[in-house]
């Protein structure tokens, strides 16, 4: 044992977990219904950060936990109640935890004055002088009446044993305080009943690893900032090889291990990746099998049970990485707080199936968009109190966030009773952005506007939701997630906004594709149809460029190929209709290979950076596939014909047709409306 | 007494590891339990020399462990030792009055929980042979 990192890492996941606990129950426990069982359970939750921090050295951590213990303590024996100021601090002192410890797992070194201000304010608000609990033997009246021997290091035993108080009690009661060290035999053959050992300084560097208490850094707020951070390098271990801790002598029991494991979730991807191998190998045995029907027919139903095996190894592999959404929802009850106290309109939120499970990574990511869509309805949305009195609608605004699993998918939605968006104002600024928008487009098409760049209805920026950045970083956000955002909105009832996600960013399902050579796998919820190039009837327009009408409406045609050198001849024969948010084009690829659920990789070394790619898998054979961006293709394609010449209609070219058509190649984001 | 073997109850995966380990290198033989009621069956299925539990744990708490331990004929002299960030005079005269034998307040050092595991095993040899 000669690293403690090893087992700081364990604790920094327990703490993280007891961390999303807390962060379900705190946001209710200033609520009239509270149960008692929920207070409990959160002090518990605390504790055993708080105890598990001061034992692994992690010093600012276990003073968030220590005074926020302190007020749990008080709400769970009734010496106080609960108001929103309470769940609030404590709401803080959560998201101090959460930074600290996504620093430490980077590790980083903590940022101090989130710690410090959570820190600052529960002690106040409990009346605390904000320093830990410093064992002192006086604090043990009872066991320290007679005989106490207040022990210092230099009147003390052997030098390695310098600290820790021991106190024995004497058959016949009474106690004695002593250092523990040689004392504790004598005591225990003396006939001592009972003995209690308190936490001594720091020891020494020894062969064991060092744990450093922790320092009384916040007795003094003021000059707590300026003491340096705890030394928490463990020393190197002198000790002797571990003993191999041998098989048990007879009759004893087995060394059972405790029925809880925790693992890296990169172990857990290393499963997920033999378990697309399997799917993989059945897809490989059915092909190879496919015409020998006599052998087909012994072999059926072992494959069928392969098969089915396969697929709930994938599932029950998936299932270990679901956490509860809790974790991205708790800070917003905090946040509506913040935001509607500062906009001056009250407003409550609602939270509904926080204990929907999606990928833990997902959780992590969601956490700004969430915040981001939750001030814009608070700032956009939600109307002045007296606006909403003279409107007959309760004073406060209302807010609701829920979430639940539909088919493979999570759907959070953010719903409140404002306004809604203003359709008039919304076409009149995607007017003033350029953005193509005909006055008659669908509400649904000119409520998407929100999400461009730029794009904001309101003439001041508003420094709260405003921030200089808009909505398009949740579409952004979102997309890189593989996800959609879309809105909702009825004129005086109020906006809906609801996220779609997959379950999980480890596996994408995706359209396998190949383009000069190389494979690609396009996700497959962009993927609208796919079509044959020689029955689209691909017409060329102005720059050379392609296009194709699918249901009576121009779309542009771009070639895969194109992305990294500008090919031209023939359109290759398979295109690809391609529709998100942003609008929709065709895609012209050399062969579509069918669907493929792929383990997403990063990208690595050369392919690292790579514009257009989000990542890569292994697809058969060990071959490699990009998985694209579809939102990027279109301006990279662009981007790289322009680079070099535009290429002239080819030979083999397909003839532009006679029609007249003006395609408005402007950019595919004005191409809003797609049919789905 | 060879090789003694010793029950070490703790929630905290991490704080069970770090023990464990403590107590392994050492020599000692160590069996896990996550709780009490985990601990309670474990004793019931093996004679273990030593117990060291933590206190606030799910489903059983280490008290209640210890006075559940305390009427199995066969656990009545076997030390338990209470290893707990608790460090109340009540909490740790109830450890007392519960049949604890000794109360350790975390954090402790490895080294000296070392130390106190080998010291109360060595008394316990010395008074019961």
């Amino acid at each position: 044992m000669d690293d403690l990192s090893a087992y700081v890492s364990a604790y920094l996941d327990e703490a993280a977990e007891h961390l999303r606990e807390l962060q379900g129950l705190v946001p209710s426990l200033a609520r009239s219904d509270v149960r008692l069982d929920d207070v409990h359970a959160a002090f518990r939750a605390m504790h055993s950060i708080k105890g598990g921090a001061a034992i692994f050295g992690q010093a600012t951590m276990a003073d968030i936990a220590h005074v926020s213990e302190h007020l749990l303590d008080a709400l769970r024996k009734g010496a106080r109640a609960a108001t929103e100021d309470e769940s609030d601090a404590l709401i803080q002192a959560l998201e101090a935890l959460e930074d600290v410890i996504a620093a430490l797992r980077r590790g980083e070194t903590p940022e101090r004055g989130g710690p410090q201000r959570a820190i600052e304010r529960l002690a106040v608000m409990t009346g605390q002088t904000a320093g830990l609990a410093r064992h002192d033997p006086a604090d043990f009246p009872g066991l320290a009446e007679s005989a106490l021997l207040p022990f210092t290091p230099a009147a003390g035993a052997a030098d390695d044993d310098a600290g820790g108080f021991g106190f024995f009690v004497p058959p016949g009661g009474g106690a004695v305080a002593a250092p523990e060290a040689d004392y504790l035999q004598d005591a225990l053959l003396g006939g001592a009943e009972f003995f209690v050992i308190l936490p001594g300084e720091l020891e020494p560097d020894t062969g064991l690893p060092m744990l450093t208490p922790m320092p009384d850094r916040f007795a003094s707020p003021k000059a707590a900032s300026t003491l340096p951070a705890p030394a928490s390098a463990p020393s190197r271990a002198a000790i002797e090889p571990p003993l191999p801790s041998g098989p048990l002598s007879s009759g004893q029991a087995p060394m059972l291990p405790a029925d809880t494991v925790r693992v890296a979730s990169a172990r857990l991807d290393g499963l997920l990746e033999l378990a697309s191998g399997f799917s993989q190998l059945y897809g490989q045995l059915e092909d190879a099998t496919r015409h020998d029907y006599v052998l087909r027919q012994r072999v059926d139903p072992v494959l069928d049970q392969f098969e089915r095996m396969t697929r709930e190894l994938h599932s029950a592999v998936m299932a270990l990485r679901l956490v509860p959404l809790n974790f991205a929802f708790s800070r917003l009850t905090r946040l509506v707080r913040e935001v509607s106290a500062q906009l001056g309109k009250p407003a409550q939120l609602a939270l509904r199936g926080a204990d929907t499970e999606v990928d833990k990574a997902l959780v992590e990511r969601l956490s700004d968009p969430l915040m981001h869509l939750v001030r814009n309805s608070l700032d956009h949305g939600i109307e002045q109190a007296d606006v909403r009195r003279a409107l007959g609608k309760p004073e406060h605004g209302q807010l609701v966030l829920s979430a639940e699993q539909r088919a493979g998918q999570v759907v959070i939605a953010l719903e409140d009773d404002g306004a809604g968006l203003s359709r008039s104002r919304i076409l009149e600024r995607a007017h003033a952005l350029g953005i193509a928008l005909a006055e008659d487009a669908s509400d649904e098409a000119v409520w998407q506007c929100i999400f461009e760049p730029g794009f904001s209805t309101t003439a001041s920026v508003n420094a709260m939701s405003g921030r200089g950045v808009g909505l398009d970083v949740v579409r952004q956000t979102l997309q890189g997630l593989g996800g959609r955002v879309r809105v909702t909105s009825r004129a005086g009832k109020g906006a809906r906004f609801e996220l779609r996600l997959p379950l999980t960013l480890a596996v994408l399902d995706g359209m396998l594709v190949t383009a000069g050579g190389d494979h690609y796998l396009l996700p497959v919820a962009v993927v609208q149809e796919s079509m044959d190039a020689r029955t689209a009837s691909v017409h060329t327009v102005a720059g050379g460029r392609e296009a194709i009408s699918l249901h009576g409406r121009p779309i542009p045609v771009y070639r895969l190929e194109n992305l990294y050198a500008s090919q031209s001849g023939p359109i290759p024969p398979v295109l690809m209709v391609i529709a998100d948010e942003a609008g929709t084009y065709a895609l012209a690829v050399d062969e579509l290979h069918g669907q493929h659920s792929a383990v997403v990789k990063g990208l690595e070394g050369r392919l690292r950076g790579l514009p257009g790619v989000t990542g890569s898998t292994v697809v058969g054979a060990g071959r490699t596939a990009l998985i694209l961006d579809p939102q990027a293709l279109p301006g990279l394609i662009r981007q790289a014909g322009a680079q070099h010449a535009p290429p002239p209609a080819g030979p083999g070219h397909v003839q532009p047709e006679a029609s007249g058509d003006e395609i408005p190649l402007v950019s595919t984001s004005a191409l809003v409306g797609h049919d789905d | 007494m060879s090789r003694p073997l010793i029950l070490v109850v703790e929630d905290s995966a991490a704080i069970r590891s770090l023990v464990c380990d403590t107590l392994v290198q050492a020599g000692l033989n160590v069996v896990e339990a996550e709780d009490g009621l985990d601990a309670l069956q474990r004793a019931r299925r093996a004679r273990f020399d030593l117990v060291l539990s933590d206190q606030n744990m799910p489903r059983m708490d280490g008290l209640s462990l210890v006075r559940e331990l305390r009427r199995i004929e066969c656990y009545q002299q076997v030390p338990i030792v209470m290893l707990t960030t608790e460090a109340s005079t009540d909490m740790t005269q109830a450890g007392r009055l519960a049949g604890a034998t000794g109360w350790i307040v975390k954090p402790f050092e490895p080294r000296r929980l070392l130390r106190v595991v080998q010291q109360v095993l060595q008394s316990v040899a010395v008074l019961h042979g």
